[in-house]
């Protein structure tokens, strides 16, 4: 079975980073989240369509007291959706570049948090 | 042409018109008792309400501050009001004398509001989420039950700058 690996997302902004335009740096910030969000809804088993996933994700990590992932989580979309839909404010690199750093923390501690999981699991069972 | 939109409850009526140049776009003077008024251009904007404060930040102290925390109370009588008065309160103390203003934020996807507080003056090049006034905040936020469930309702943002310069971050 295929499956793709958010990772690759993270991947791009920092590629987009490096281009100088604009509608890079608020794509970039765009991807960053995504990469994050996809891994954080796919360990929280999260298989909702609509766009209250999103509440959702984070709401889940929030309960399992996943304070650096929840309010990662809340951080970057906010970011997103000034990069996505806010078209008034200048999305400048440093902005990007925030983000893409912070998502790699998020992606850090759902690692561990996954890493946790998993070792938990194998103990109990 | 200009007509006028209500911009508060009190009736208050606020100019607003259209863009003399193609593409038209629609504006609404946003009023403030702090600073001049300016023009807020909504579908350039979807992450602000449709309504008064629109985008409008306010620096702590003023009166402007009060209203934009009153004005999102009103329209969200589920949040208990000492709760977001106890979430101000820790962001002031663990603010260590930074500047901090508020703003109601739109999610333009899922139709909510939010009250968004940002903390200033962060250095440029400076990671603003890894200072200790960051940490320290959202230790306590997510600490407290009652500050933990404002999580998504209450959000936290740190810019780097002076309040008074972020208008260098909008494009006009």
């Amino acid at each position: 079975m295929h499956r793709f690996d958010p990772d690759e997302f993270l991947e791009v902004a920092e590629h987009l980073i490096s281009r100088q335009s604009e509608g890079s740096m608020r794509s970039a910030a765009s991807r960053a989240y995504y990469g994050v969000f996809i891994l954080a809804r796919e360990l929280a088993v999260i298989g909702d369509k609509g766009s209250e996933v999103h509440l959702r994700t984070r709401h889940h990590y929030e309960q399992a007291g996943e304070r650096l992932i929840a309010e990662g989580l809340e951080y970057l979309r906010r970011r997103r959706n000034i990069a996505d839909y806010l078209t008034e404010r200048i999305f400048s690199q440093q902005d990007s570049r925030d983000v893409l750093k912070r998502s790699r923390h998020v992606r850090a501690a759902l690692r561990i948090f996954a890493g946790r999981r998993k070792y938990a699991h194998a103990a109990g069972g | 042409m200009v007509d006028q939109v209500e911009c508060k409850p009190s009736g208050v009526l606020a100019a607003s018109g259209r863009e003399a140049e193609w593409p038209h776009y629609r504006w609404v003077r946003v009023d403030s008792k702090a600073q001049p008024p300016y023009k807020f251009h909504p579908c350039l904007n979807p992450c602000a309400p449709s309504e008064w404060p629109y985008d409008l930040q306010a620096l702590r102290g003023t009166e402007d501050w009060s209203d934009i925390i009153e004005w999102f109370l009103s329209r969200h009588p589920a949040v208990p009001r000492e709760d977001v008065r106890h979430f101000e309160e820790e962001l002031i103390r663990c603010s260590r004398g930074r500047q901090i203003s508020v703003e109601i934020r739109r999610d333009p996807e899922l139709a909510t509001l939010d009250l968004l507080f940002t903390l200033w003056g962060f250095a440029e090049g400076e990671f603003c989420f890894e200072s200790i006034e960051i940490k320290t905040m959202s230790r306590v936020w997510f600490a407290v039950p009652a500050l933990r469930s404002l999580m998504g309702t209450v959000g936290l943002d740190a810019r780097r700058g002076a309040f008074e310069d972020r208008r260098d971050m909008w494009k006009r």
